[in-house]
């Protein structure tokens, strides 16, 4: 019995012992959902190990976690007092870490380099009114259309530029004999398909709210939901499509005409279906207005309350230049934030991504406007109801007016 | 004479008819029993099968599945992708851990609870009962709230603390009521032969319940085998990973190898499976009426 | 003569004699010394616990800004019992309970019955089935998580090759074959635990029973309505409450498979509770969910106290 007992204490001080061991040199931990991503894989893990070896008093560690974990585990993380010194957000909730105080200011650590000028929107999109700067901007993006040339040849069609033109040729090119699909896109509940929904609307001139304060029963918003619902019910595009994985295994069969998504996609395909790259050209998204979703995407700010502000400030100057910024770019394809990130043969190797250069000042913001630090559980809310109107036949304005009001019960709540 | 010796009784020899439906029924029920249990061991089978093929094969080939490719390919690219053995060491520690500390502390209380009479027994019984249903989501906010006011958060002990929190009342209840199968006759016996009552207890009871003892000892592991919740809130070092969160953190993923995640479901469920067979034989005793656990 | 006194009636050893000079190890309170340490450990990492929960449900705790809650009072009870939301997920819980525990019994006492027959591979068949009740939570989670994949899940495989349905079903996705997933799910794991209690139960009915009743022309659904069910009777029960309360607990299941979505569709209480908690961050609310659960759960045990307690006065 006694023996057992000191055994036990003997085990318990073991264990703690182990955990005693102090570390004289600093490690971050840098969080972001691309660890496993082969289109930023490149510009992490080289950047990263060039980091530490050019500073062996620091040592960053990737934390990785699905993004699906992201809201809920850097929440756990923050209330445990050990947030990931280093964090990448998305251009669309960067607001709502903003405004749960997730995030530490920037200006001290921007001052004195060239940050703020050479880095595209630095000093307006990630910004409060105080001017306080909460992170740096890695990317930015629209989403347009893929097409397979060689489905589109077959059947004799143009490439379409507006919403009618849209569904006939989606309805052509839908053969179900063939297994063949018009359209894929994320239609479960994903960030994705909210993001579908605003393009509909956008392509209708309008968004989620309006002036500021929601909207949901304005004409564009019903419009655009109710084209996305035609579509779904259509046939023309495969149903259970849950996220971006499923999205892009569906375009890379060759069996999917057209697709809507963002450069990266482009970089995805050389990994999994080099083949099919030569049959894909991609067109600006073809919409009434032609206004594509988008803006800055990829942020990388500095946890608040990190004990190792200066220690992650330097990682920050380190990537902030042109040289990591082309290893994003050729790798990701998407336009690192900083000037002159773009290689000389990156236009000519690539000449896909002239849309997307050309289109990116026309981009709708995706977090709505007026209800930035709402934004992921708006998403979460719009992907549910979307859901049902898709799945369960929810009539759309009905559904919309649902939204509405439990849009403002969540507001009340608050 | 011949009619009244039928009706008394007598064995009589069936006739065709009667051999031919009892076939009929014995190949029914047959089949019952073999539909039935494919259907059940199905997803199990697929999980076994889809771990021994390469990647991307089990899904072209589902449902059967009866790979003309077996290779361990992908257990080999498992354990090289992700730290397997790390997960699995970290969850041995922390449950065994939970279990060295349980198996004392629930013993003597089920002892005590069960040997003697004394004021608030059955209160403490019902309370302890009260205790085992508990849903780990009650416990989550406190427990993550006071670890992280001790700094217990994201440690091995911590861990293992928080591990009590469901295998002690478990553990108390379970040799409760095994220890109720042993008559205390023997211990009176040793009594009277001039021990203390402690010394009864160990000198008696405790070899006599040895089995019972490693059955809840293997019990409660598994339950600790099982835990994800409590692991997740309190855990934030991947190198700290327990077995659970490894096999989590294959959902959500955007290109997920199930081939991969299979393999590795399979490598969580072999001790599992091995303590399982082990416990088979203790099911039906005190255990039983334990309360086993989901 | 004196050495093996065994009579307590007989002089006193020596030995006996010192045992009971020590009063502590001998004496009333060794009960109590014993089950100290077990009831401290529970008191620190359970009661404490729950004491916290309830102090920290009567404030408007912020999982990011714990140093500026303020008491509020039995706001948050308001809050949660009069929005819908509580409500929604007390009736999701409900269903999902009823389901579980409905065809849970049910593939129970089928299996069990089959069991109950003498047939050549018994055991083998009895070892088989009790596979999905020894994988682990994770592991049962994950396999179905493959098995629902609306593209190329085996399940949406089997039903289209077979002709059931054309086009695969998004199991997981939509509101209603969501919540029946879970219960799939559960059911699947957790039987084989009614199995073996039922046919424990079924192998202790006196085989005379039956062959009475055979002789007076009882058919095989009489036997089995007239004596294997009312024996079974304290059995039904107990594994009736097991899975109840299994069902009240359950958070793996619904929160790796579905997070409790489409929407609410699958939002069991203690999901609600942890989204509350940590995605939310409304700790207070929390808090207070966890103590209604609490609550629930100690309904649900008077109500088993009382059940048993009535089946053995009529046993």
């Amino acid at each position: 019995m006694k023996r057992l007992l000191v055994l036990v204490v003997l085990l318990t001080v073991l264990v703690g012992g182990v955990q005693v061991f102090a570390q004289d040199a600093v490690t971050l931990r840098l969080a972001t959902w691309q660890w496993e991503d082969p289109a930023y894989l490149d510009f992490w893990n080289g950047s990263v190990e060039a980091f530490n070896e050019a500073n062996p008093n620091i040592t960053i560690e990737p934390f990785a976690f699905p993004i699906d974990q992201l809201w809920d585990r850097l929440n756990i993380e923050i209330a445990a007092g050990s947030p990931p010194d280093l964090l990448e957000v998305t251009g669309f909730n960067v607001f709502q870490y903003m405004d749960q105080g997730v995030l530490a200011p920037l200006n001290d650590c921007f001052e004195g380099t060239d940050i703020i000028e050479n880095v595209q929107a630095q000093d307006e999109y990630a910004v409060d009114a105080d001017g306080n700067i909460y992170a740096l901007n890695l990317s930015a993006r629209t989403l347009q259309l893929y097409v397979n040339t060689d489905l589109f040849e077959a059947a004799g069609l143009e490439v379409p530029t507006n919403f009618e033109e849209l569904r006939a040729a989606a309805e052509a090119l839908t053969i179900p004999e063939q297994e063949q699909f018009g359209l894929v896109l994320t239609n479960l509940a994903h960030s994705r398909l909210h993001e579908g929904i605003l393009m509909m609307i956008a392509g209708y001139g309008g968004h989620f709210t309006t002036d500021g304060e929601l909207n949901l029963t304005a004409p564009e918003v019903i419009q655009g939901v109710q084209f996305f619902k035609d579509l779904f019910d259509s046939g023309v595009m495969p149903q259970g499509v849950v996220d971006g994985g499923a999205q892009y295994s569906y375009f890379n069969s060759g069996k999917v005409a057209m697709t809507i998504d963002g450069p990266w996609y482009w970089a995805v395909m050389e990994g999994q279906a080099p083949d099919l790259l030569d049959h894909v050209a991609v067109y600006s998204i073809p919409t009434d207005s032609g206004l594509p979703t988008g803006g800055v995407n990829n942020l990388i700010g500095i946890a608040a309350g990190s004990p190792n502000f200066d220690a992650a400030c330097e990682y920050l100057k380190f990537i902030a230049n042109p040289e990591w910024g082309q290893v994003w770019t050729s790798n990701s394809r998407t336009i690192y934030a900083y000037a002159d990130s773009v290689p000389a043969e990156f236009l000519s190797e690539n000449p896909w991504f002239q849309t997307f250069a050309d289109e990116l000042p026309n981009a709708v913001p995706v977090a709505a406007p007026g209800l930035e630090i709402y934004h992921t559980d708006f998403v979460r809310m719009v992907n549910d109801k979307v859901v049902e109107i898709l799945y369960d036949d929810l009539p759309v304005e009905q559904a919309m007016q649902e939204l509405q009001d439990e849009f403002n019960e969540f507001l009340d709540d608050m | 004479m011949a009619t009244q010796l039928q009706t008394s009784g007598v064995q009589v020899m069936p006739t065709a008819k009667q051999t031919r439906s009892k076939f009929i029924t014995r190949l029914g029920f047959a089949l019952l029993v073999i539909t039935v249990t494919l259907a059940i061991i199905y997803p199990f089978y697929w999980m076994v099968m889809a771990s021994f093929v390469p990647e991307g094969y089990s899904i072209a080939n589902a449902p059967v599945l009866l790979p003309e490719m077996f290779t361990l390919e992908t257990y080999r690219t498992l354990f090289e992708e992700r730290p397997v053995f790390t997960w699995i060491l970290n969850t041995l520690l922390i449950v065994g851990g939970s279990t060295a500390v349980t198996i004392p502390l629930s013993l003597l209380a089920a002892y005590s609870l069960n040997r003697f009479r004394f004021f608030g027994r059955r209160a403490i019984v019902f309370f302890i009962l009260m205790t085992q249903l508990l849903p780990a989501s009650a416990l989550m906010i406190p427990l993550f709230l006071i670890f992280r006011g001790y700094g217990l958060l994201d440690t091995y002990q911590g861990i293992t603390i928080a591990y009590i929190s469901f295998t002690l009342p478990l553990a108390i209840w379970v040799l409760w009521g095994y220890l109720q199968g042993i008559p205390a006759e023997f211990e009176e016996a040793a009594l009277v032969d001039g021990c203390t009552p402690l010394g009864a207890f160990v000198r008696v009871t405790i070899p006599l319940a040895l089995p019972g003892i490693a059955a809840t000892a293997l019990f409660i592991f598994l339950e600790g085998w099982n835990q994800y919740l409590l692991a997740y809130l309190l855990t934030s070092s991947s190198d700290k990973w327990v077995i659970s969160l490894g096999l989590f953190s294959f959902i959500g993923e955007y290109f997920v190898e199930i081939e991969q995640m299979m393999a590795a479901s399979v490598v969580a469920s072999v001790p599992a499976l091995l303590l399982f067979a082990v416990l088979q034989r203790y099911l039906r005793g005190g255990l039983a009426l334990g309360g086993m656990k989901g | 003569m004196q050495q093996q006194a065994t009579s307590r009636n007989a002089p006193l050893s020596a030995r006996q004699q010192q045992a009971n000079r020590r009063p502590l190890l001998s004496s009333r309170l060794l009960p109590y010394l014993l089950l100290a340490p077990a009831l401290i450990a529970i008191a620190l990492v359970i009661i404490y616990p729950i004491f916290y929960s309830l102090y920290l449900s009567l404030t408007d705790a912020n999982l990011l800004r714990l140093s500026e809650a303020e008491f509020v009072g039995v706001d948050n009870y308001v809050r949660l019992l009069t929005r819908e939301d509580f409500w929604q997920s007390l009736g999701v819980t409900a269903l999902y309970t009823a389901g579980t525990v409905f065809f849970g019994y049910f593939m129970g006492l089928l299996t069990a019955l089959i069991l109950n027959q003498n047939f050549r591979f018994r055991g083998l068949a009895r070892t088989l089935i009790s596979i999905p009740w020894a994988t682990p939570w994770l592991v049962v989670t994950l396999i179905w998580y493959v098995m629902f994949n609306p593209q190329m899940g085996p399940i949406n495989v089997i039903l289209q090759r077979v002709g059931v349905i054309d086009v695969g079903i998004p199991w997981l996705y939509q509101r209603d074959t969501a919540l029946i997933s879970i219960v799939i799910v559960t059911v699947w794991r957790e039987f084989p635990a009614a199995t073996l209690l039922i046919l424990a139960g079924l192998q202790s009915i006196q085989p005379e029973l039956y062959e009475a009743a055979e002789v007076d022309g009882a058919s095989r659904w009489q036997r089995f309505r007239f004596i294997t069910m009312p024996s079974l009777r304290t059995i039904n029960l107990v594994v009736v409450t097991l899975m109840t309360i299994w069902a009240s607990k359950l958070f793996t299941v619904a929160w790796a498979l579905t997070q409790g979505g489409p929407g609410d569709a699958t939002r069991v209480l203690s999901v609600y509770t942890y989204q509350e908690a940590f995605l939310s961050n409304r700790l207070g609310r929390a808090s207070a969910l966890a103590i209604l659960t609490f609550v629930l759960v100690f309904a649900l045990v008077v109500v088993y106290f009382a059940l048993l307690n009535r089946e053995e006065q009529e046993a």
